[in-house]
């Protein structure tokens, strides 16, 4: 081989020698330098309770950030945690109990490469664990150190003598050599899938299996109010039209609240309810007729995403949070709001798509055709989940942003073409309202107080003295401030959580290090974008960009004022509106940012986003 | 556009979504379901079986179905046949003797008023056949009855009244699938071009099956803890072990054999890659089906940046259990992974193989020629089945010579000499180890292995046990069985065809009889279908390899056969994977003339259908990690 070739081959490798290096260096760095600690512990709880293992180097003080933290909630509990450099005198602190009460540990186990395993599993080297603070006694008896704690916050200090292994840890060359030869086969297909953001059909066919096991797996009612949109879904399967709001035929869809979901305009009801009808003679039970009904909203975006470059841009959001995907894994009507969501983003930011060429052209074919179908589906925007008409409101600011930087030359017909459709779209909410009126003889908010009253429990009938409701109603009322909320109350991180992969009933999370990484993540992108648009865009993207930042505040504190005011709800899917903006942002900024760097956050999200998904959501989620 | 969409493409689309509509009236609306819930109070598992009568008013077999039921309330239901015109219908409850309780039928057919029976209805409205019951009586929650005999039936009059009021919904029905068969041919479109598709399909049978190894429990698959034992091994060991070693001991299975003792490449390369991700601490079986997984992810890379070999992935898109494979630990993945790899070098026009034996190939193939030849090589470390690919591949290349595919016979004879050669070095190398360890001596080793199948197997499997005592399982021919018993009453091909389709655990997760016989059609009509358009289009030489593959498949199929009646009753499928390469040269090799649309069709047909079984009844039915006990976490 000559020197051009090979100086070519060698450049063309590059980038995949680079990212062969950095996954060497995490790969090193977690599992050469850093010991694994496995603790079998024994306690009764009547609580979920944490387990806290600290570890400090020799002679340094312990902190937080050398913290691994357990929630326990079984009386056997196997703790097991990647900590740092156990190998040179290093100290490891185990917290057991917070509180007074008794636990076991019956065995500690530590590994770490280029040190020979180290076992504490009886009398004589579990009594090494030495009693520091709110410790009474540390007995060993019954196969296991019986541990009794006063109260507080219980310490037990070990300083881990581990022993250098005979034979050096051979097996991290191949291993190195390995992610080296892995990055270099897969690295050429994955940029080659940057093209055009052909990953982004390819992970939403991912996002389709696995939405699918979900489906399939998942107990019945399992997941987050499954129970009360199946409910009113089966309404449509009998009846066309809106329901009286008092009317005897919605009974059933009652929550605790005192509220029904069809006291709402979502049309997804409506569409469910007609799936199920036409999906009778499958004899589905109803639940899993739901499920289906999301599933194929999915499959209808993974579609329109290999059919369609620039949809792929605007959905590439939806890859880098799980929560999304499970909105398609069971009943629910998030899934249609974010269905057509994402398809308005894509309507409004491609300039070639139908949307956007009617309003230009000057003379399209089937004016009358696409007038009608465009404004339904405007209109059709407005029976969506409430929270999503941050994405209405900011798809119009768009448009007024698009008139600002030119993009309609011919202004009067833009206007003309803009009224028509909105026209339409207006007429069909209008009829709606109309009817809703009509049939509910223009008292329909009376009524709705009323049966407020009637179906609620007692906790949260409007008529229950304020004391005496749920503690979790009415937070401002009841004189909790901003700061409570969100350092009591902890809004913002339960938002966080439960914005990246909470599952079930916001039961089941992955551990800290992932939502680190997925925040790590996510600001890197944001600070990207923010420092390319600052540095290379116009004033016209950077003000898109000041219009993005402003909606997805306004999302946020939509559900923040909720939760205040309201009913505490410090649930992430409220966030979810975020993702069709940011997928309008990202497909105007494109030509700013650094491409290959946005491709590879992006990917890293979608990565943490399975690994969550798969690993955490449906391995731990209940099943049938 | 609009050309392109009502053009032959709309045409398609249009036959596609009018053929979806019939098929959905025929499976699904046009046809009463049964709905039954009754309490079987016979020690044991049954069937509850329902007949209809066939045009001379018979009852039998073809025209029934058969819902398994196990002791205590059940609650089953099924599709029937339209029973519009039928004036009855029988119904075996518990098909043995033995008492029940029936608590409510239901039978619903579109367009008819439901007849729903409750247990006050049912003495009059199901008569009992052949003989009254002994004993009868209504309880508060069912119809108890205690039959005479074994074979105790009722027959019901089904009273049909019209209801009417589905006309609308079964066109909606309609409009709905058609327009859906439109959006999804349109959208889908780019996926034709190049084989994506296949790629597309790989991907999510990978993603289907990296959920299978991670969140089934350890031994929920067949015989995963034999084949753990032996991967184990290898992760803390170089060499074979001496067959008598105690450190083995535990790895001899109750039949008295253990895997380390067969030459099966799989056991090392997967013992030294569990070695290497010890630091990971995932427990060991984790770590052992990574290395399936890993096989199938890179039959997934290599069609990515080989377009050629995409084409040969198709056999293993046809059947779950193939995927199955690939998502616990065992020895038979690896098998179908060089199989169709081999098939690719082997039948390819370009394949490096293919280009060294024209002696088109450059100098620096010949790194390459050696690899293949030791990939081809490791065909003979894989599980005895897949040697009837081998014997395919022989006859394969008597057929590419006959044809005179090889012009340049100075190139061709000392290269194929050469990977030969090279080809069994890996065999050679695995009996030196073996050797090294447990003599040269061959015999002596033999007789040392049947002293150890002696002292390890169970009474009812070891060779000193006389044949009444052992395992009625073993030995059927010489117990007396013929071919007919293994046909009728062991129903070997019945169940080797289940488990070669989708059965799942120690094959007990199945799905309804309904999807086997859908499987089944679809199965038929891509054979006829490949046969035909040989045997029409095909040139003499196609027809050389149809030949070529009816004996190997045949062959196969007799030994496996032979196998389950003359030593051990095992039914099982997934011996049946060293077709799957064998499909894939077969596929490649008529690519050129057979009907494109009627085999995608067909594929994406069966590809649906293993989907639907792996996701929905092997995922959904296995046994599972304990919840809030996920390994991951």
């Amino acid at each position: 081989m000559d020197m051009d070739r090979f100086s070519s081959a060698i450049k063309s490798s590059l980038p995949a020698l680079v990212v062969g290096l950095v996954l060497v260096t995490l790969y090193l760095q977690h599992f050469m330098f850093r010991a694994f600690v496995e603790i079998d512990f024994e306690t009764y709880l009547r609580y979920k309770a944490p387990v806290q293992v600290f570890w400090a180097d020799r002679d340094e003080t312990f902190s937080k950030k050398r913290l691994s933290t357990h929630w326990i909630f079984n009386t056997q509990n196997l703790l097991q945690m990647r900590v740092g450099d156990l190998g040179d005198g290093a100290q490891l602190r185990i917290d057991p109990l917070q509180y007074k009460g008794h636990a076991k540990i019956k065995r500690i186990r530590i590994e770490q490469s280029g040190y020979k395993p180290l076992t504490l599993d009886d009398a004589e080297s579990l009594t090494a664990l030495e009693p520091v603070n709110h410790i009474k006694s540390a007995v060993y008896q019954d196969g296991g150190l019986v541990i009794t704690t006063t109260g507080g916050d219980s310490q037990l200090l070990l300083h881990p003598e581990l022993v250098r292994a005979e034979t050096w840890p051979w097996h991290h060359l191949i291993n190195v050599l390995g992610i080296m030869l892995a990055s270099l086969a897969l690295l050429p297909a994955l940029s080659r899938s940057f093209s055009g953001h052909a990953y982004v059909p390819v992970g939403l066919t991912v996002v389709l299996v696995l939405a699918t096991v979900m489906v399939s797996v998942s107990q019945r009612f399992t997941h987050p109010d499954e129970a009360t949109h199946t409910r009113a879904t089966n309404y449509y399967q009998n009846y066309n039209l809106p329901p009286k709001v008092d009317g005897p035929e919605i009974a059933p869809t009652y929550s605790a609240y005192g509220n029904s979901r069809l006291y709402g305009y979502e049309i997804y009801y409506f569409f469910s309810g007609l799936f199920k009808r036409l999906t009778e003679p499958l004899h589905i039970p109803a639940y899993m007729v739901g499920r289906l009904f999301s599933l194929l909203l999915l499959l209808g975006l993974a579609l329109m995403a290999y059919r369609l470059p620039e949809f792929r841009v605007v959905a590439a959001p939806l890859l880098i949070t799980p929560q999304i995907w499970y909105f398609f894994s069971y009943a629910n009507s998030d899934s249609y709001s974010v269905f057509v969501s994402t398809v308005l983003a894509w309507l409004a930011a491609d300039s070639d798509s139908p949307l956007n060429r009617f309003l230009v052209d000057r003379e399209p074919s089937a004016k009358v055709l696409k007038t009608i179908a465009l404004g339904l589906f405007l209109g059709g925007m407005l029976f969506t989940k409430l929270n999503y008409y941050t994405v209405i409101l900011f798809v119009g600011s768009f448009y007024v942003w698009k008139y600002w930087r030119g993009d309609f030359v011919d202004r009067r017909l833009f206007f003309r073409r803009a009224i028509a459709v909105l026209a339409v779209g207006m007429l069909l909410a209008g009829c709606r309202l109309v009817w809703d009126g009509v049939n509910n003889d223009w008292e329909r908010g009376e009524r709705i107080h009323k049966m407020w009253e009637k179906h609620a429990i007692e906790a949260y009938k409007p008529s229950t003295p304020l004391e005496n409701k749920h503690p979790e109603m009415f937070l401002r009322e009841r004189g909790t401030s901003i700061d409570d909320m969100l350092n009591v109350h902890h809004w913002g991180g339960k938002s966080l959580l439960s914005a990246f992969g909470g599952y079930g009933h916001t039961e089941y999370f992955a551990r800290p290090a992932y939502f680190n990484w997925m925040s790590g993540l996510g600001l890197m992108f944001m600070a990207l974008a923010a420092l390319a648009l600052l540095m290379r865009g116009n004033r016209h993207i950077q003000t898109l960009f000041l219009l993005t930042v402003f909606f997805c505040f306004l999302v946020v504190a939509i559900s923040f004022v909720t939760s205040w005011i309201r009913i505490l709800q410090p649930q992430g899917r409220y966030l979810a509106p975020i993702l069709p903006i940011l997928g309008v942002l990202y497909y105007q900024m494109r030509p700013y940012i650094f491409q290959w760097v946005s491709h590879i956050l992006i990917l890293g999200m979608f990565s943490l986003s399975v690994y969550s998904f798969a690993f955490v959501g449906i391995a731990e989620i209940p099943k049938g | 556009m609009r050309r392109s969409m009502f053009g032959r493409y709309g045409l398609i689309s249009l036959i596609a979504g009018l053929a979806f509509c019939a098929l959905y009236w025929a499976m699904f609306v046009d046809r009463a379901y049964i709905e039954v819930s009754l309490t079987n109070h016979g020690p044991s598992n049954t069937y509850f079986k329902a007949y209809w009568p066939d045009k001379q008013g018979r009852f039998h077999g073809s025209k029934s179905i058969r819902l398994p039921i196990r002791p205590g309330l059940n609650k089953v239901s099924s599709y029937l046949v339209d029973l519009e015109g039928l004036d009855r219908i029988r119904i075996d409850p518990v098909d043995y003797h033995g008492n029940f309780e029936l608590h409510s039928v239901s039978i619903k057919q579109s367009g008819f008023a439901p007849i729903i029976l409750k247990p006050a209805d049912m003495p009059v409205s199901m008569i009992p056949s052949p003989h009254p019951p002994v004993t009868q009586e209504l309880r508060t929650n069912g119809w108890y009855v205690e039959p005479v005999d074994h074979d105790f039936q009722l027959i019901l009059e089904p009273d049909l009244k019209p209801a009417g009021g589905n006309t609308v919904r079964n066109v909606s029905t309609f409009a709905v699938i058609l327009l859906a068969v439109f959006a999804i041919s349109f959208l889908s479109r780019g996926l034709w071009r190049n084989n994506r598709w296949i790629i597309v399909a790989t991907l999510m049978l990978l993603v289907a099956v990296t959920l299978m190894a991670t969140v089934s429990r350890v031994d929920t698959h067949p015989d995963e803890k034999t084949h753990l034992q032996a991967v184990t091994y290898f992760t803390d060991h170089f060499l074979p072990p001496a067959l008598d070693d105690p450190d083995i001991a535990h790895s001899y299975s109750i039949y008295g054999y253990t895997r380390l003792a067969n030459f099966e490449i799989y056991y090392q390369l997967a013992g030294w890659f569990s070695a290497l991700l010890t630091d990971v601490q995932l427990p060991a079986y984790l770590r052992a089906r990574t290395v399936n997984c890993l096989f199938l992810l890179g039959l997934l890379l290599f069609a990515i940046y080989r377009p050629g070999f995409r084409e040969f992935l198709i056999p293993l898109l046809l059947t779950a259990q193939a995927w199955y494979l690939f998502s616990y630990v065992n020895s038979d993945a690896i098998g179908i992974f060089v199989g169709l790899l081999v098939a690719y070098q082997a039948a390819h026009r370009s394949s490096l193989l293919n280009t060294s034996l024209q002696g088109t190939a450059t100098k620096s193939t010949w790194i390459g020629l050696v690899a293949i030849s030791l990939l081809i090589g490791t065909l003979l470390l894989v599980k005895p089945n897949h040697y009837f690919f081998v014997l395919f591949l022989g006859l394969y290349l008597l057929i590419r010579l006959g044809q005179g595919d090889f012009p340049d016979r100075s190139a061709f004879w000392p290269r194929i000499v050469l990977v030969g050669v090279i080809a069994a070095v890996p065999y050679g190398n695995r009996v030196a180890m073996d050797m090294a360890v447990n003599g040269i001596d061959r015999g002596e080793r033999a007789e040392l292995y049947e002293q150890m199948h002696e002292k390890h197997a169970a009474d009812f499997f070891k060779p000193s046990t006389p044949l009444e005592k052992k395992h009625p399982y073993l030995y059927l021919r010489e117990r007396g069985a013929d071919i007919q018993r293994m046909i009728d009453r062991e129903f070997w091909p019945q169940k080797s065809f289940q488990s070669a389709f989708g059965d799942y655990g120690y094959t007990q997760y199945r799905a309804v009889p309904a999807f086997f016989s859908s499987v089944e059609n679809l199965g038929l009509a891509l054979i006829a279908l490949i046969v035909l358009t040989v045997l029409f289009r095909g040139p003499p030489a196609h027809h050389a390899l149809l030949l070529a593959t009816v004996v190997s498949v045949v062959s196969l199929y007799a030994i496996l056969f032979w196998y389950s009646w003359s030593i051990s009753f095992q039914p099982q499928g997934r011996y049946f994977a060293a077709m799957l390469p064998m499909f894939a040269v077969v596929f490649y090799e008529i690519r050129q003339y057979v009907n494109r649309i009627a085999i995608t069709s067909l594929v994406i047909g069966l590809f649906a259908l293993s989907y639907y079984s792996f996701v929905f009844i092997g995922l959904d039915q296995i046994g599972k990690i304990a919840h809030g006990y996920g390994p991951f976490q």
